[in-house]
């Protein structure tokens, strides 16, 4: 039921990203010259190479708000980008994962506060970067230490008829990830961007303690050797980018 | 764009694929016993009667079996040492009682918020007793742990030595 919600969400927001993409090329269509068209050949500076600082960007993710108000888990999160030469975006993410959970048929409850934080590099497949779109392949590495609580009203032994009192709290973990990304991203208005990334995220150490792994891990998720992921991000460009 | 759009399509199928809980299929807690015979040191059959039951209860955890050379008995979840009665019976009508007591500490293992809490054991002491020959020619010699963890993994835990009337 939860996956589904999370699956119709995640349909919603590529549709608003796609259009939004749709709309921005439609604008250009209709300021087309009719007749002898100049085509402005891409300058120097427009074609930058190497590593030339363009501008800042900062965004949010609106996914991680609406998972962590209409279902059990999600992240507040904000980020901090540069963009070299509209190619490289080397990124800081940094966020507040949210954990309430219960399951009323093993009666087990599972609660986890916590911050992380993730940093990687995007590269700009876009050949046309003059477009304003871009389409991004990266990586993060995250990280997050963290404490949980996981109780259950108790563990009935059906043998020997006696139960067992499971209630922990504090449990101290953290684990540390690695995340491979894909997303689109399209300029909506002034500095203003809309875009979505899919991730594949991939445990790499993990500290287990006494009760068994952490069930959900802020920024990661919930716990797997590795799992699927995504942001919907709106983003605000300070720059050369933001015109 | 249309292929990025498919791409994303293919990846929130995925998504959608590896979200669903998977719970252990063999979530069976047991400490696992082999029986051995004591002058050759080698797994043997026992085709006499065993039945292992809980020392001040009607419970039965091991119920008649014959022909047997290993079984297999869960441990209290909130006991810190569990007494195991181990009745044994022949054809000729002979019977007997040795007593195992098991000294363990419980783990309790969470494994999912969707998958019920389950209880290890990590087994620190064995003590046993034995009877004599002549009310039954067979009893426990000795008793050896081997595999203190007691886990999912259906993994020899206590090697019981039995030594009998022949010996």
């Amino acid at each position: 039921m939860k996956t589904s919600r999370i699956f119709a969400s995640l349909c919603a927001l590529l549709l608003i990203s796609f259009f939004s993409l749709q709309s921005v090329s439609a604008q250009r269509d209709t300021t087309a010259v009719k007749g002898i068209q100049f085509v402005r050949k891409a300058s120097t500076s427009d074609q930058q190479k190497g590593w030339l600082l363009n501008g800042v960007a900062v965004s949010g993710n609106l996914l991680g708000v609406f998972l962590a108000n209409f279902t059990s888990y999600g992240e507040y999160e904000a980020a901090l980008r540069l963009d070299f030469s509209e190619r490289f975006f080397p990124i800081v993410e940094a966020g507040w994962g949210v954990c309430n959970k219960d399951n009323e048929e093993t009666q087990l409850h599972y609660e986890a506060y916590a911050p992380y934080a993730r940093i990687g590099l995007d590269y700009n497949f876009n050949k046309d970067r003059m477009s304003g779109n871009r389409i991004f392949g990266g990586f993060r590495v995250g990280f997050s230490s963290f404490k949980y609580d996981v109780s259950a009203q108790g563990v009935a032994d059906p043998v020997w008829k006696t139960a067992m009192p499971f209630d922990y709290k504090g449990v101290s973990s953290n684990m540390l990830w690695m995340e491979l990304v894909f997303g689109l991203e399209a300029k909506i208005w002034k500095g203003f961007r809309l875009g979505w990334s899919a991730r594949y995220r991939r445990r790499l150490h993990q500290k287990e303690n006494e009760p068994g792994a952490a069930w959900y891990v802020p920024g990661f998720g919930h716990n797997d050797t590795h799992t699927f992921g995504g942001t919907f991000n709106l983003v605000f460009d300070i720059g050369k980018t933001s015109k | 764009m249309k292929h990025a759009a498919y791409i994303l399509l293919f990846i929130l199928t995925l998504l959608v694929g590896c979200t669903e809980v998977e719970c252990p299929l063999d979530n069976v807690v047991e400490m696992t016993c082999t029986v051995y015979d004591i002058e050759s040191g080698k797994k043997v059959k026992i085709y006499d009667t065993l039945t292992v039951k809980i020392a001040g209860s009607d419970s039965t955890l091991y119920n008649r079996g014959v022909g047997f050379d290993e079984f297999a008995v869960p441990l209290g979840y909130t006991s810190s040492v569990d007494t195991l009665l181990c009745c044994l019976s022949n054809k000729a009508g002979q019977s007997a009682v040795d007593t195992i007591f098991v000294s363990h500490e419980n783990l309790p293992h969470f494994e999912s918020v969707d998958c019920p809490v389950v209880v290890f054991h990590r087994i620190s002491h064995v003590a046993w007793t034995s009877h004599s020959l002549s009310v039954m020619p067979l009893t426990i010699d000795s008793i050896a742990l081997i595999q203190s963890k007691v886990a999912y993994e259906d993994i020899e835990n206590l090697r019981i030595f039995m030594r009998t009337l022949a010996d």
